[in-house]
Parts: structure tokens; sequence; C-alpha cells
């Protein structure tokens, strides 16, 4: 098939502005009359409230309201997932360090920061649970009243047990990954302003129309007089919004009748905000004498945080990704989650996937080892192709492409020797593979899209799901006017505002370009079709004879009998009352994971990729250098180049950052590197460019045969890095993240 | 706190503001300028999103009281676009795909252009030196670098831009 302008290098509209300082965040809005509110948050992480006084914080000038979930008109609950257990002020416990127990709104920000440390608050200090072992004793204090066991479930395929006792190698290991912060450059954010009689919240969120819904149920309003919009997103990677702070600054533009700015300060935003899943990943791996992989079993247990929030989504993906891209028949997959007073775990560019290719990565590397095969050799007899099963029984339907990927990646390995930096600064090539299901696992996920004619002979594609700073909304484009038979500029990309855009869900899983642009794709060229009919009815011509000439500012469709603008056809179509707005809604073929097994379709397109890393290690100081990143990724048919390498290197920092640098370090549920000075993230001097290769594919099931990178470039990177350490140092690493005092530990224990 | 009389020149135009002592450049800018392009991410000095340029040094203007920038000349991305022209770094960052979530950019730039206005032809090691101080969490730098690398050949060779990118690269 021929593509106009799919695969192709469309500069991102929103550049512009960002480049000049005029594109607008939420914080960066300014209203008439706007106050600042400010949250009371507990400075205990598991406590009872025995008495809260907001009398002290009206002493300081300025102060027009406090509000305690007494105030609150609706439902105080909200939650991004079904629980909904989360408070937006906490009512008679506190149950994480920094979960807000009132909230303040004054005239200025100084105003509301001090009045907020003026409200008096007196605790009962609780136990407080600091990690998973300790929240699954039998005297552990319960965080919650169903007990602090919020999630146990498997996938189960074959007899793992039949298959290890007749196995020629069974490698074991207990691997412990670290939780960490998404670090996205702009903090929470959120304008609620007075709109008519209802309310407009200008928020920074990745989910504008759950948003919405959140926002109405908590201030006990219909939804019609709740509109959310999305300004310009200063990076989400499975964070934002956050739902209790757009909560907050609602309730309070309707206590005050004035618009209410709230924006979290970092060391706020790092110590509330949702984190990645800390776990204990317990495997074992068996393979046969030919080296072909014959059962896994994997016991994973994630660390909750104060509240389940997106816990179920991360915990189910990390085992149905439990047993790699590999062909294996017997699987065994199972995870738990478990409450803490750590803060809460949420989604997390690739939902739990990282943590469990880490392990997978490293265990796929000790077995080759153990079997005496080069770990690309034992890859590639054991990775996914076409017409295979994955763990949950579902079939292969699409090139994998892992095998020529590896088969790439041992040329470059063995073509680029690494030198050591000297004796004591081993050289290592490492390399992980991986797979991702893009969208959401196992249940209904509609990408929904609506194209409609403007007046002025503009095509508007409106989609609910915001572009949080990838790009989506080019991307969008693009399908858009590919499907069309437009150019870009003919279109209006309109996303995230809850009174124009239908919901297309939420901007994560990687669910945009395959999920919801296939949507978009539909709804052009249902609404192509509309246009044509309108136009033959408005020209008396039949379809056949009509075509739509794109070439001129203003596309205009022509005919043996005359010709009409988009703008004519409008006017025309009006008066036939023929609709020029069209919707399309696609859901991909999943089906439901079955409740014992978890065998089912979870998933209508996946992702596959590898990634290596060159690098060295001072054995002495166990700082790593990076030499070289190659990625290697399968996203069926590339949309826009340069915005997927954009991805790919981004994702791929991000994954470096978790390898070695990043990790919230905790005491009694306090984060105790809350900024950017003691929480590290890779500056442009830890990184070497990545070496980005697309393995070629277009038969995804996405729009034109595409599917999705967003969180898929971040997750093999850490592996990679693991892999490689190991190797270049001969010691087995176990932990992440391979921080100096991980890696000279090891070689001592060694 | 006691509120002063603040002249200083901002983007080129003298400016004379009712400032009170403990207000931040940031917040100045931000808040009293009506200039939101020059963004807040730690207020501690650490991400470099809130870059400009003072006297031509790239400063962090979360770390800068606003009563000392008295008497100097202070500029911001708003400030970089002469007369509606694009400044040769703002093209390079569109064209090269610099640009992701937009947060880091404005910073990003003010300390490339107070590199290449103190050297016009950097190598890439100083290229990454004089960015280091600035903090993205989309882009993993490799295109941020390119930008300033290509902006360097366009503004030593003065030339323009060259339109129409659209095009497989």
């Amino acid at each position: 098939m021929d593509l106009r302008l799919v695969g192709k290098n469309i500069i991102r509209p929103d550049a512009l502005d960002k480049v000049t300082g005029k594109a607008l965040y939420a914080g960066d809005l300014k209203r008439d009359k706007m106050l600042f509110a400010k949250a009371v948050r507990s400075p205990y992480a598991h406590a009872l409230i025995l008495s809260l006084n907001t009398a002290p914080a009206f002493a300081v000038p300025g102060v027009k309201a406090v509000l305690t979930a007494r105030d609150i008109p609706g439902d105080n609950h909200v939650g991004m997932t079904g629980s909904k257990d989360q408070l937006v002020l906490a009512e008679e416990k506190v149950r994480f360090r920094g979960e807000a127990v009132a909230v303040v709104v004054a005239e200025t920000a100084p105003a509301a920061k001090e009045a907020a440390a003026k409200v008096a608050v007196s605790y009962r200090e609780l136990p407080v649970i600091e990690n998973p072992a300790e929240g699954l004793s039998a005297d552990a204090v319960k965080i919650a009243e169903k007990g602090n066991l919020c999630w146990h479930k498997k996938v189960v395929r074959g007899d793992w047990a039949a298959a290890v006792r007749e196995a020629a190698a069974v490698v074991e290991g207990e691997y412990r990954t670290q939780m960490v912060e998404h670090a996205y450059l702009e903090t929470e954010a959120v304008l609620a302003e007075p709109r008519g009689e209802g309310i407009l919240v200008w928020s920074s969120t990745k989910s504008v129309h759950l948003d919405r819904r959140e926002i109405a149920r908590c201030l006990g309003l219909p939804l019609d007089l709740v509109q959310v919009v999305a300004p310009q997103i200063g990076g989400s990677f499975g964070g934002k919004s956050d739902l209790t702070l757009n909560c907050m600054a609602a309730l309070l533009c309707r206590k005050t009748g004035r618009p209410v700015s709230m924006v979290l300060e970092r060391e706020e935003s790092i110590q509330v905000s949702t984190k990645r899943h800390a776990c204990v990943l317990k495997y074992s791996h068996a393979a046969d004498a030919q080296g072909n992989l014959v059962a896994v079993r994997l016991e994973v247990t994630g660390d909750a945080g104060a509240y389940v929030d997106y816990t179920p989504a991360v915990m189910q993906r990390m085992i149905i990704h439990g047993a790699g891209p590999y062909r294996v028949p017997n699987v065994w997959l199972e995870g738990r989650a478990v409450l803490t007073n750590n803060p809460v775990a949420g989604a997390m560019r690739g939902f739990g996937v990282p943590q469990v290719v880490f392990a997978c990565e490293r265990q796929m590397d000790r077995l080759a080892g153990e079997l005496g095969l080069d770990p690309i050799e034992f890859r590639l007899r054991n990775v996914l192709e076409k017409g295979d099963l994955f763990s949950t029984g579902q079939i292969v339907g699409h090139f994998v492409g892992l095998r020529e990927g590896l088969v790439k990646a041992r040329e470059i390995i063995s073509g680029s020797q690494l030198p050591p930096g000297g004796h004591h600064e081993p050289a290592a090539w490492g390399i992980a593979c991986f797979h991702y299901g893009n969208g959401r696992t196992g249940m209904s996920d509609p990408g929904v899209a609506t194209i409609r004619l403007l007046e002025d002979g503009k095509v508007q594609v409106a989609v609910g799901s915001p572009d949080i700073g990838q790009g989506s909304n080019t991307i969008l484009a693009q399908i858009a006017a590919e499907a069309l038979g437009l150019e870009i500029n003919h279109l209006r990309l309109m996303s995230a505002d809850t009174r124009c855009t239908l919901d297309s869900g939420t901007t994560s899983g990687t669910r945009l370009t395959a999920i919801v642009g296939r949507a978009v794709r539909e709804a052009a060229e249902n609404w192509r079709n509309r246009l044509f009919e309108a136009g033959a009815a408005a020209l008396n011509v039949p379809v056949s004879d009509l075509r739509l000439d794109a070439c001129q500012k203003e596309p205009r469709l022509t005919s043996s009998r005359g010709d009409l603008s988009l703008a004519g056809v409008y006017r025309q179509a009006q008066a036939l009352r023929i609709s020029l707005e069209v919707s399309a809604k696609y859901d991909p073929p999943t089906t439901p994971l079955d409740g014992e097994s978890g065998q089912g379709d979870p998933y209508g397109v996946y992702t596959y990729g590898l990634q290596l890393a060159g690098l060295s290690v001072n054995i002495y100081t166990g700082q790593v250098e990076l030499r070289r990143l190659v990625s290697f990724m399968n996203v069926g048919q590339v949309v826009n180049p340069m915005l997927l390498e954009g991805q790919i290197e981004g994702g791929m920092a991000m994954g470096v950052g978790y390898a070695l640098l990043e990790e919230i370090n905790l005491k009694k549920g306090e984060v105790l590197n809350p900024g950017f000075s003691s929480y590290l993230i890779p500056t442009c001097r830890d990184l070497v460019p990545v070496e980005s290769y697309i393995i070629p594919a277009n038969d995804q099931g996405g729009p034109y045969g595409a599917g999705g990178i967003g969180e898929p470039s971040t997750i093999p990177a850490a592996a990679a890095i693991a892999n490689a350490v190991s190797r270049a140092t001969g010691t087995q690493y176990f932990n992440l993240p391979l921080s100096l005092e991980e890696i000279t530990g090891g070689l001592n224990d060694a | 706190m006691g509120v002063r009389d603040l002249n200083f020149k901002l983007n080129g135009n003298l400016m004379s503001m009712k400032v009170s002592a403990d207000v931040l450049l940031v917040d100045l800018l931000r808040d009293q300028a009506g200039l939101p392009g020059t963004k807040a991410g730690c207020r501690e000095g650490e991400c470099g999103a809130c870059t400009v340029l003072l006297d031509g040094e790239a400063v962090n203007s979360c770390l800068i009281p606003a009563l000392s920038v008295a008497g100097r000349e202070v500029t911001t991305i708003e400030g970089l676009a002469a007369g509606g022209e694009l400044h040769p770094l703002q093209q390079a960052f569109i064209e090269e795909g610099a640009v992701q979530c937009g947060y880091c950019t404005p910073g990003m730039i003010m300390a490339a252009k107070a590199l290449l206005d103190r050297r016009p032809d950097p190598s890439g090691e100083e290229i990454r030196l004089a960015m280091s101080g600035n903090l993205c969490r989309c882009t993993g730098y490799a295109k941020i670098i390119k930008a300033v690398k290509r902006a360097a050949g366009e503004i030593k060779s003065g030339g323009g831009m060259k339109d129409g990118f659209a095009a497989g690269r």
C-alpha cells in the first residue's frame, strides 16, 4: 500500500509554541481574582486523625476557605481504576506520608502555604508497614479493612512441576527492583474556574474524561456541568493526573466561586505522587539439553503502597509478561501485591514489565551460561515466532522479528570488540529482549474518534486522549490525513477537552497509535464516504464522478458538473440535512482472562524488541561507563520516524536511570530524596546516543499495521545493562539499581 | 518584606516595577512581567527549566532574587525570536525533533544560547557540559545536542533555515 503521510517526518505543530515560550501549561494559566490553594499534608505515614482544627489558618490574612472531608458534597472516594479506595481528603486515618487531610485557599500562594501550616491536626501514630514482607506478617497492622494482601492472581498453563523434573538445567534466582519516580519536569498542576452553573478544570492530566467522572462524583454535580481540559502537559510517563489535586481545586472553586490554582512543589510531588512498584521476583527457569525452555515459574510480590490505585493493572501485566517473549510450554506465573505505608504505587512507563524483564533476562543469561550456550544463541532457540503461543494461550498472530533482531545484534557485537578501559575496567555487551501488549489488559478498551467538517471548510479530528508531550496529536493527524486523502494543514486536531471530544480512554498503556489511531482511521474513512455522499447530492452527480482534490490550499470536491469547496459542501449539507460529523470506535479483539488459569487473549497488538548495552565497569569504584546503546524495535508500520526515534531515545534514557541511578529512598514512608539534587535522573553527560534500528514489519493490529512505542522503549534497557555489568565483572547481579555500592558490594562478595 | 523600585532591561525593553524583596526572578518574570515561558521545575537550581540570560550568562532564575537584577539585562525565551523571526536554535529544536513535552525547552534553548554566544563553534563535549545543568525526561538529549550543533553551524555560516523538512530523513 502506498502511503502519503504515514511513515513521514511531519513536524509536530506544538513545537513552535514550545520553542517560543508561548505554550501554556496548567501552572501557567492566570485568571482575574484567582486564588491559590495548598494542601495540609500528614507528617506521618500511618496515623489516626484525632482532631482537626482549621480555625488557626484564618489568622493568616487573605485566607478564604479551609476544607476538610466533611465539606465534600459528593463522594470522597476517587481512583484511576475500579477500586477507588483513595480519599480526596482523609477522614479517620492517613495511610501515607503527605496524604491530604485539609486544603486551604488564599489570595496568594505564600498566604496559602503559611495558613496550611497553621491548621492544627492531632494524630495518633500507628505502626508503619515499610515493605510487603512486613505487611503480610501475621501480626501486621491492617492498612485496609480487608487486609494488606490487595491482589493475588496467576497465569498457569501446562504442568510446571512435571516439566522441571525432566529438565536438563534449572536456574533459580531472587531479584529485587526499586521504587522510582516519573520525574516529569512539570509538577502536577490544576486550575479550576467557575463556568456558568458548573466548573471548568484545566488539569495536567493524561485522562480528561476519567477526571471529569471523578470530579463530578466528588462535587456531587451532573457530568455536563463539569468540563475538563488538558492544556500542554509537561510529561506523564504513566503519572498524572493527581485526582485528589483536581478534586481539591474543584471543591475550593465551588466553595469560593473564584478560580483556584494549585501547583505541587517538587518535594511535595515526589512525596505524594504515584511511583513504580518495587518488587521481589522469584524466578525458576528450566530447559532441556538442547537449550529449549520447558518451564518457567515466577512469584512476584509488588509493593502497592498505601492505596490500590493502578496496582491490579500493573500486577496483571507483570504476570502475563512473566514468561518473556519466549516459547515456554509450561508456565506458573503468580503475583501478589501488598499494601504498605509507602507512597502509592501506580502506572509508570511499562506497567510493571520493566521489573519482570530485568529479572527474566538475567535468568536467560544465567540459564544460557548453565547450558554452555551464548546468550544470543540461547535466545534464538526460544524466541516467539508467528503461530507460537503466549503464556496466556493466545496465538502469536503476527510477525515477531526478534529472530531477525538477534541475528543483527550478533553481527554488531561480533564486529565491535569493546576494549577494556584498563585492567581494572572490564567491558562487555549485554542484551535483553521483551514483548509488550498494547492497551488495557483483557478488557474493553475502545479508542474513539470523531471527524467533523467545520463551517470554514477545515476538518476537525477530535479525540479525548491527551497528547502528554510524546506527540500523539501529530501521529493521529497523520493517520487521519492519510485516510481522508487530505494534507495535514487541512486538518485541525482537537484533543483532551471533554466538551468537544468523546472519551477515547487515557493516554497510557501504549494505546494511542495502535488503538485510538485505528479509531481515527475508521472515522476518517467513514467520514470521507459521507463527504462524497453529500457532495454527490449537492452536485447531483453519482459518487463515482467525484474526486477530492487536496492539492489546493482549500480542498475541493470536483466533478463533471462543477466543483464544491469543503466550505461549500458544509453549507449544502446543512441544507440537505446531511450530517458531516462521524464518530468511530475501535475496541481491540481481546478476551477476559480466566479467573483461575489467567488464560485468554489479553491484547490485540504487541510491540517486540531488544536492546544492547556495551559498557565498562570500574571494579574499584563500581562506576559504569556506557559505551554504546543499541535498540531494535518492531512497532509494525512506522507512522513518524522522528517521533519514534525520540520515544526510543527518551525511553532508553529512562531505562538507564532505572538501571544505574534512580531509587526512591524511604524511611517510615518518608521520601528521603525528594528533589533533583538527591534523586538523580540522567543528564546529557550520563548517556551515549542510541543506535536505533527498526525491524521492518507492517502487520500489527493498529492503523496501517502500526503498533505502539511509548512504554516499550524503556522496558529492556535496565535488563541489558544488568546483563552487561554481570558479564563484564563475572559477577551475577540480582538487584536494581546497579549503584556504585551494589556493584562493588557484589564484587566483594564474589 | 519591603517593596522597592526595580529598573532593569527585559528582552530589550526598559522595565520599571515595584518588587518585593522576597520575590525571585523566576516569579517576577512569570507573575509580574507576564512571561510564563520561563518554567519552574524544582526551585533549587537543579533542573534548569528556569534558565534565562543575565547580562548574557545563563543563570537559574529560581535562585536569583529579583531585586539583584537592577540595572542589568535579562533575556527570556520570549525575547529570543527577534522581530518574529525564529532564532536558529529555535528553528533547529523544531526541525531536529528536540521538543517533546516542551517543559525543559525554554531553559535548554537559553542555556544553548549562552554557550553559542560565548563559543560559536563548540565541540560535542562542550555542548554536553554546557547543557548538563538542564534536565530533560522525554528526549534522552540526543536530539537536543544535535539541534545545538546544527544551530551552531547555521549561526556560523550566517545561513537562514532551509524549509521543507517533511520528507524522510
